[in-house]
């Protein structure tokens, strides 16, 4: 006991390698807080902003000019919302949480620039903090880019939503918060008790979303699926990651990884532990054969909560599997890359073939996501630093797809009052053209259609493949790309070529989700022709912290 | 001490756990095989803690269990409350009532 | 090692006899006059009204005992913190204060959303 006194000192904190993540935490805990206030709210905001106004300037006294702005406008902002929103206490929600969020993304492109990658064009560096149990590097970026992007398109996308279908509550805004820190710090997480925090912030967070629309059976159905096989999940994860922690005798990946190689390692337990990681990160990102929940779940839960499930899930779940796989796994590649292009090859051909056969839209976005983390595990078992940066620009690309789909679902759904079928597209096209244009650019981004986001993705995917030899895996991926082309393919056309049928009205568009559908088209478009940039970033992001 | 009762204990845990996942339709019943997979790992860390470093007790696996305490609480509380809306909604918490949409 | 602790060994065999043998010796040599109003239950008891297993408990117990055991399991974390807190110092009582601080938005949440009011 007295040795552990000696052996601890005050740790040396950085800061600024989990400063983005601070901003929604703290948000998250104000509105909870605002959400209960009542006509006390003034009395909470004004210390709150009062304080942050504060820390902001003292940050920017010591140089710190970027982060003190940020502090300084959220603290000024709250107070704000407050005045400017004395009826509708749901906006002051809104608005925090969607500032606190882009004052995230801010601060990460901050992060990049000033902390990461201080010269120019060279590879960006890398900063191991809190004794280890936070990296900062390409991984890290990509999920807290994709991340809080698809959290920020989804608050004003369910906004209207939400209240039309009477299941707002002040708790909403501040558990999306919570479950977006939770990917965000997922994506950082470097030890297995960080990730195992992080699995559980968002997952936790993530059961009560699911489940949010109490009164509605499919949503309630929703949740407890989404509980019970997340909850199996985590812990066969967890009885893995104590057989690797026997095993190897530290918790870091990167020593995990140093002392696999070793030969006084026993590597049938460490391999036993990485079997049961597999199965339990196969469960989370829905790999077949363990993606039984998904299409249930997606299709229970609340529309907006869906889209930033299928979106934001992804990114987190293959952020974590990229750092265990190609950090503290590299030495066992013999065993896991065989085993994981297997799941690759069943999750593409399985999902594409299931979603042909759906009715409900939302249903067949579910197996779409399912096939989509079967082209992203290619890149995974490429088990290369093209393979990294293909799989993190993928799922960029994916997630923004995913979140202009479900916005324009969201529309047919809110003229509907309910599940969304083929028939309800029909002639959607002249009804409603820019709604169909949008929806149907994103189908044809995530069927991979050149001069959109979804192409360029696939592209490096499948090159990646091929570059590491896994030719098999990447002609499987083309037949699988070409079945489900031909579901997308059909939902844009049902739109277009097909006569309405009977008078329905319009789709209720709202003016944010307006915003967040247009917005995500334009990045779609963007990110289809103008790629460069992302490339960029994507290819300096493979450095790692090993 | 030899580890091996413990991680014998620890792996029945886990298979009971999971066998009661799979055959119990009680969704409380659920819940709790769900907590005794999480425990069963509990006692491996605990094990494994003891095994590597005997002498050192404030090392990684018995911080993990710690954490792994605190989380299987906040588990077990949105669980609970996940069945108990369950009962509300459709008084059985059977969990093969449960099947609007197919499994 | 195992001399150390002789005396409690010792301590605990003679208060299991004393407690049994009293027991043994008291339902042997005892009298036993048994009538109606000895039978029943003793003073505030009731007999039941129902079986246990049908009987419904209010949800408010379910509520409280959650809450309860939820910042209950929190204490978890104090421990370990306890052991190593001098070598910390001041950085490690404000990181505890940060953390009880957490505790305590979620603690006044609970309070204003009525989860500690019994009606």
């Amino acid at each position: 006991m007295f040795l552990a006194q000696s052996a601890l000192g005050v740790p040396d904190i950085a800061w600024s390698s989990f400063a983005p993540e601070l901003v929604p935490t703290t948000a998250a805990l104000v509105l909870l807080l605002l959400g209960v206030a009542g006509r006390r709210r003034m009395a909470v905001a004004a210390p709150v902003g009062l304080a942050a106004v504060a820390l902001g300037v003292w940050l920017i006294t010591i140089e710190l000019n970027l982060p003190g702005a940020v502090a300084v406008v959220l603290g000024v902002a709250l107070p704000a919302l407050v005045v400017a929103f004395p009826r509708t206490p749901s906006l002051v929600q809104a608005w925090g949480a969607g500032l606190a969020l882009a004052g995230a993304l801010v601060l990460t492109l901050w992060q990049y620039t000033a902390v990461l990658a201080p010269v120019g064009e060279g590879p960006m560096l890398v900063q191991n903090a809190l004794q280890g149990s936070i990296a900062n590097d390409g991984i890290a970026l990509f999920t807290r880019l994709t991340v809080y992007v698809t959290a920020l398109l989804v608050i004003p996308m369910g906004y209207g939503y939400l209240r039309q279908r009477r299941i707002y509550r002040s708790e909403f805004e501040p558990l999306l918060l919570l479950a977006t820190v939770g990917m965000a710090a997922l994506g950082t997480a470097n030890d297995l008790i960080t990730i195992f925090i992080a699995l559980e912030v968002f997952t936790l967070s993530l059961y009560i979303l699911a489940g949010w629309a109490r009164r509605d059976r499919r949503s309630e159905e929703a949740g407890l699926k989404y509980f019970v096989t997340s909850a199996i999940a985590s812990a066969v994860l967890l009885y893995g990651m104590a057989l690797v922690y026997v095993a190897t005798g530290t918790v870091d990946l990167p020593a995990i990884g140093l002392t696999i190689g070793l030969v006084t390692t026993p590597r049938s337990v460490a391999a036993i532990g990485l079997a049961l990681i597999t199965v339990g990160v196969a469960f989370k990102v829905s790999l077949a054969p363990f993606h039984l929940w998904t299409p249930d779940v997606y299709q229970g839960a609340p529309t907006n909560i869906t889209a930033f499930m299928a979106a934001a899930t992804k990114a987190a779940g293959f952020a974590v599997i990229l750092r265990l796989y190609l950090v503290a796994f590299p030495t066992l590649e013999a065993l896991w890359v065989p085993v994981l292009s297997v799941l690759a090859a069943i999750t593409m051909l399985y999902g594409a073939y299931l979603a042909i056969v759906q009715r409900d839209l939302k249903r067949i976005l579910a197996y779409s996501s399912i096939t989509h983390a079967g082209y992203a595990t290619i890149g995974v078992v490429a088990n290369s630093a093209d393979g990294l940066s293909a799989t993190l620009w993928y799922l960029l690309t994916y997630a923004i797809g995913t979140a202009a789909a479900f916005g324009a679902l969201i529309a047919l759904e809110r003229r509907r009052q309910g599940e969304v079928t083929f028939a309800d597209l029909r002639g959607l096209g002249r009804e409603a053209p820019d709604l169909a244009a949008v929806l149907a650019l994103s189908m044809l981004s995530l069927a991979g259609i050149p001069a959109t986001a979804g192409f360029v993705g696939k592209l490096m995917v499948f090159r990646a493949g091929i570059d590491a030899g896994l030719t098999w895996l990447v002609v499987i991926g083309v037949v699988s790309s070409v079945v489900a082309a031909f579901f997308y393919l059909r939902i844009a056309g049902v739109m277009f070529l097909e006569e309405p049928t009977g008078e329905r009205g319009r789709p209720q568009v709202s003016t944010g989700l307006s915003v967040t559908v247009s917005v995500s088209a334009v990045l779609v478009i963007y990110l289809g022709i103008q790629p460069q940039l992302f490339l960029d970033l994507a290819s300096n992001a493979a450095a790692l912290v090993r | 001490m030899s580890p091996v009762g413990p991680l014998l204990l620890a792996a029945l845990l886990f298979c009971i756990g999971i066998y009661g996942i799979i055959a119990r339709r009680n969704a409380v019943l659920v819940l709790i095989s769900v907590e005794m997979m999480l425990n069963a790992v509990n006692i491996n860390l605990v094990t494994f803690q003891n095994l590597l470093y005997p002498d050192d007790p404030l090392v990684s696996g018995q911080i993990f269990a710690l954490f792994i305490i605190a989380v299987a609480a906040a588990e077990v509380g949105v669980g609970l409350a996940i069945v108990f809306n369950l009962f509300r909604n459709r008084a059985s918490i059977d969990v093969d009532d449960v099947d609007l949409m197919r499994w | 090692m195992f001399e150390e602790y002789l005396p409690v060994l010792i301590l605990a065999v003679v208060a299991t006899a004393f407690a049994a043998g009293s027991l043994v010796v008291s339902s042997l040599v005892g009298p036993r006059v048994p009538n109606p109003t000895k039978l029943s239950a003793y003073e505030c008891g009731n007999e039941p009204l129902a079986e246990i297993r049908t009987t419904r408990f209010p949800i408010r117990f379910y509520l409280v005992a959650m809450l309860f055991l939820i910042f209950d399991i929190e204490t978890v974390f104090l421990y370990p913190w306890a052991v190593v807190f001098r070598s910390f110092g001041w950085f490690g009582l404000a990181q505890m204060g940060v953390f009880v601080a957490i505790l305590g938005v979620a603690f006044v949440y609970e309070f204003g959303r009525g989860g500690l009011e019994w009606d």
